[in-house]
């Protein structure tokens, strides 16, 4: 330690030091005897040798590398910015895509996230995500394993006006998204009001005066950022709460506004939410100080089985809730998967431009081969050598990643205008880190085999060369063949035929278990509801099912490793669609313990048998299929072959099941209608409407932008092969310039000169070009088990492989076609004489 | 270590020695390098010499450990000179070094008589 401080004050000191120690010799010279003095050696030399024991000495030689690096860049300003550009992408995109989505995953502070677990109840097997009011007080009441217990509601359709005041009338109402959270949920998730105050127990009172914190978009939004909103009365579903603070956009969950989950029933009308077992909540908890998750889901254990004892049928037999860091990652899951693979999708953007920047930086060698044997004669040993060229593509590394951190913050603060967002871009430690952990690790990639290579330690370029260059073709290949894939399956999602009428479909739901509304109520609403609706003029048809087409909502069963996607419906059902049967017959009304199912589902499940008569292999003892229906895609969109089944209505659903509508002409000139139909019976709904078209253009939007994104990568890649070929071709030709002359001047003709060029790039580019293709068809294949609108990817459909491959070959002759002309255009007289 | 200039009168010295030779010198108080050479040569009859290019590496060496301290000083002929201390650290380290060459030494002498 002692030592490291007088290093520390030798290289502060360096100068003086330096000095004295010159002197120092000098008098040693001095008093030798005259014919001694000759022995005493080279002076400089020996000074050198007393200052390589403070151990600095590498500081000098990186200085000097770092000064004659700077001057070789300067001095070939066309190589260094091209590599910058290409660095700059390839360090940049990435770095882009992962502050973006970590800015998203961090946007809350939480503080100490590891101890706030996410809760849903599991079996060893089955598995919950909402939990109950009354479980939360359980819980909250009754585990010791955490400190609090949160209870969160999101999404709530609700009715907004401002209240009159001053004299000035009531706003018109609008539609908003009202959450509901338990006041713990505020310090827990570490969410401090843009303005005012954040809810807190005492709003949790009955008695206390309704309060609400609304959401900073919508703020601004809708009451033009106001300030004194604060203490302003608004109207919820017609009921009146007091403003007491502003939600700032940063906050994780979303919501127009926010209130206390207890006074849930004050807005909502008539709603049993506080004392049913059938309200949906995302429950989080805090640990408490040195309990960890494992111990807490022992105790949850042991009280849910207290709590089954007295509602048996509300608890299963061993269920425990369990117990996640709210950002631990499942990576069983299928979304862990697409997350990987987009990341190594982005990340092959870097491996492309490190290979890319590799063929250039080996290209280039060549040329320099000369300066290299120069500084070898004059003594630089050859990790000397291989030390400064690789100090050079530090240099280059380090300029390209700061361009990358400004790319990146630039698009960013694009991005966050885009959104109203006033989220800084400034660069945070961790982008710092990753940029220049990237601008390091390339480095040693593109420019080590090239070093080794000019101080002569490999023999031969050939094998870098090859590998940079079918890697980088690889890349570029394989986001080609993806994006290409994706085109593919995009146009058919957007011609395809979801197997239903989704074009003149509305369905709406009354919400009326929020409501408090009974089996037998709310049957009798839905009847009415129905009559009333049938006898609107322009609709055709309708029918009672438990969740809408695309709701995002079904039952789900597991047969041999598929996953089969069911409903309840009505016997309506197929021709309020426009379905139709295949074989067999439909549901008579009443009937119990039948199902239809798809004719995919029939292949898959009794692939060589007739499926009519058979018994459902899951939930025993298994309903009889009495009918097969023609492939429709209901419960996702897109799936081209659908595995479906749809069973009768079972009685206590009703009080959350959906009118489906089937309309002639446009479905969203009857969202109005329809919604006041279903208030017209009862004034306290607040009716959903849903647009089944619009769904389909939400998910097919989705697509898109995916698919965009990826076209994004493509796109960068295949500028990055553009340059890297085109510098790689330029290279050759300029080095064998006097070569090609030579062969001119001996008859060739342009089109063996070509050859000449292009033979060694030949092979890296095929054999890029198979694993790129290769590569692409297993990723596809990955986005389509992953992401339902993806699942149209056909990976054996030859022509998006045959667009990539022109594209890609299109691409190659851009970039080589200058080199090459410029090669066959040599003077040879021109070059001869000036040799 | 460098070959000695006249091999013939001169040996040369035994590895790890030099900075031994060194702080033991010092102990009898300060010196400027030169004189630390002389010295050398002096006590150990001009056998041992010590090259000048080893001695001022040495004494860098001996300085970041914090064994010796250097200051200016004046020397006899009135020129400014650099002279070198032994610190407290130096002389615990001329100790352990003495033990460890007598050490060597004497496992030396053992092996020459017997084998």
């Amino acid at each position: 330690m002692m030592e490291l401080l007088r290093r520390i004050s030798y290289l502060w000191n360096r100068r003086r030091l330096e000095r004295e120690m010159a002197e120092e010799m000098a008098y040693h010279r001095e008093m030798m005897s005259p014919n001694r003095r000759t022995n005493f050696g080279d002076e400089l030399r020996l000074r050198e040798d007393a200052r390589e024991i403070w151990g600095w000495t590498w500081l000098d030689r990186l200085h000097q590398d770092l000064t004659y690096g700077a001057r070789v860049l300067r001095k070939a300003p066309g190589f260094t910015l091209t590599a910058m550009l290409v660095l700059a992408l390839g360090i940049g995109v990435p770095l882009t895509v992962f502050r973006g989505v970590f800015a998203d995953l961090q946007r809350d502070s939480v503080p100490d996230p590891d101890s706030l677990v996410r809760l849903t109840r599991r079996t060893p097997g089955g598995h919950m995500t909402d939990l109950t009011y009354p479980e939360l007080v359980f819980y909250a009441a009754n585990a010791k394993s955490f400190r609090n217990v949160i209870g969160v509601s999101e999404g709530h359709h609700a009715v907004f006006s401002e209240a009159a005041a001053g004299g000035a009338p009531e706003s018109i109402p609008e539609s908003i998204n009202v959450t509901f959270a338990t006041s713990n949920y505020f310090p827990e998730f570490g969410v401090a009001p843009a303005l005012g105050r954040v809810l807190t127990s005492d709003d949790e009172r009955a008695d206390a005066e309704p309060a609400a914190v609304i959401g900073e978009l919508f703020w601004q939004r809708r009451l033009g950022g106001d300030p004194s909103v604060i203490g302003r009365a608004i109207r919820v579903n017609g009921k009146l709460l007091r403003v007491v603070g502003v939600m700032p956009r940063s906050a994780k969950a979303g919501g127009d506004i926010w209130m206390p989950l207890a006074r849930q029933p004050y807005v909502v009308e008539g709603s049993t939410l506080l004392t049913d077992w059938n309200s949906a909540l995302e429950l989080y908890g805090r640990l408490c100080t040195g309990v960890s998750p494992q111990a807490s889901q022992q105790e949850t254990l042991a009280l849910a089985a207290s709590l089954r004892e007295r509602w048996p049928d509300r608890v299963w037999k061993g269920e425990y809730l369990e117990a996640r860091p709210i950002f631990a990652f499942d990576s069983n899951s299928e979304d862990f998967k697409i997350v990987v693979t987009a990341a190594a999708l982005v990340l092959l953007l870097l491996v492309a431009a490190c290979a890319n920047l590799g063929t250039l930086v080996l290209a280039r060698g060549v040329t320099r081969e000369r300066e290299i044997r120069v500084r070898m004669a004059l003594g630089a040993g050859r990790l000397r050598i291989v030390r400064q060229l690789f100090t050079e593509s530090l240099l280059l590394a380090v300029l390209s990643g700061l361009c990358a951190l400004v790319l990146s913050s630039v698009v960013l603060k694009v991005i966050h205008l885009q959104h109203h967002s006033t989220a800084s871009v400034v660069p945070d430690w961790r982008a710092l880190a990753a940029t220049f952990g990237a601008a390091m690790l390339s480095a040693l990639v593109f420019g080590l085999p090239p070093a080794f290579r000019l101080a002569s330690l490999v023999p031969r370029a050939g094998r870098a060369r090859t590998i940079f260059l079918g890697a980088q073709v690889a890349v570029s290949c394989l986001l080609l063949v993806v994006s290409s894939l994706l085109v593919n399956s995009r146009q058919r999602l957007g011609a395809s035929d979801p197997g239903f009428d989704y074009r003149h479909l509305v369905w709406i739901s009354p919400d009326l278990k929020a409501h408090g509304y009974g089996e037998p109520a709310a049957q009798a609403y839905l009847d009415l509801l129905r009559s009333r609706t049938a006898a609107l003029p322009g609709v055709e048809a309708t029918s009672q099912v438990w969740f809408g087409p695309w709701s995002g909502f079904h039952i789900l069963a597991d047969s041999m490793r598929r996953q089969v996607a069911g409903n309840h419906v009505d016997p309506q059902f197929l021709d309020t669609m426009g379905m139709r049967l295949v074989r067999g017959r439909n549901f008579r009304p009443g009937e119990g313990g039948v199902a239809l199912i798809s004719e995919a589902a029939a292949r898959v499940l009794w692939p060589d048998q007739d499926a009519l008569g058979k018994l459902l292999p899951w939930n025993p003892p298994g309903q009889t299929v009495i009918g097969v229906v023609h492939n429709a895609s209901t419960a996702y969109v897109g799936k081209p072959e659908p595995l479906e089944f749809y069973l009768p209505p079972s009685p206590g659903e009703a009080p959350d099941s959906v009118l489906l509508v089937r309309v002639s002409g446009s479905p969203r000139d009857f969202v109005r209608r329809l919604q006041d139909t279903a208030r017209g019976l009862d004034e306290r709904l607040q009716p959903t409407v849903q647009v089944v078209t619009d769904t389909f253009d939400r998910e097919v939007e989705k697509a898109s932008t995916a698919l965009a994104a990826i076209a994004i990568l493509g796109t960068v890649a295949n500028l990055l092969s553009v340059i890297g070929l085109a510098g790689l071709a330029g290279y050759t030709v300029a080095q064998r310039t006097r070569e090609i002359g030579v062969r001119l001047a001996l008859g060739a003709r342009a089109r063996h000169i070509v050859c000449a060029i292009l033979a060694p790039m030949s092979r890296p580019i095929v054999i890029g070009f198979v694993c790129g293709a290769l590569g692409g068809s297993a990723v596809a294949a990955l986005l389509r088990s992953g992401i339902p609108t993806m699942s149209g990817v056909d990976v054996f459909a030859p022509l998006p492989y045959v667009m990539a491959l022109a594209f890609f070959a299109t691409v190659v002759a851009f970039s080589v076609l200058p080199p090459l002309r410029r090669a066959t255009r040599i003077n040879p007289n021109q070059v001869l004489k000036h040799e | 270590m460098h070959m000695s200039p006249d091999p013939k009168s001169r040996t040369e010295l035994v590895p790890g020695t030099l900075i031994l030779l060194v702080l033991r010198v010092l102990d009898s108080g300060p010196l400027h390098g030169y004189a630390i050479a002389q010295r050398i040569s002096l006590v150990s009859g001009d056998v041992l010499r010590v090259e000048e290019g080893s001695l001022y590496p040495a004494l860098q060496k001996m300085l970041r450990k914090g064994w010796v301290r250097a200051e200016w000083g004046m020397s006899d002929t009135k020129r400014r000179v650099r002279s070198y201390r032994l610190t407290a650290a130096g002389r615990a380290q001329l100790e352990s070094e003495r033990a460890g060459y007598d050490h060597v030494n004497r496992a030396i002498q053992a092996v020459l008589k017997l084998a």
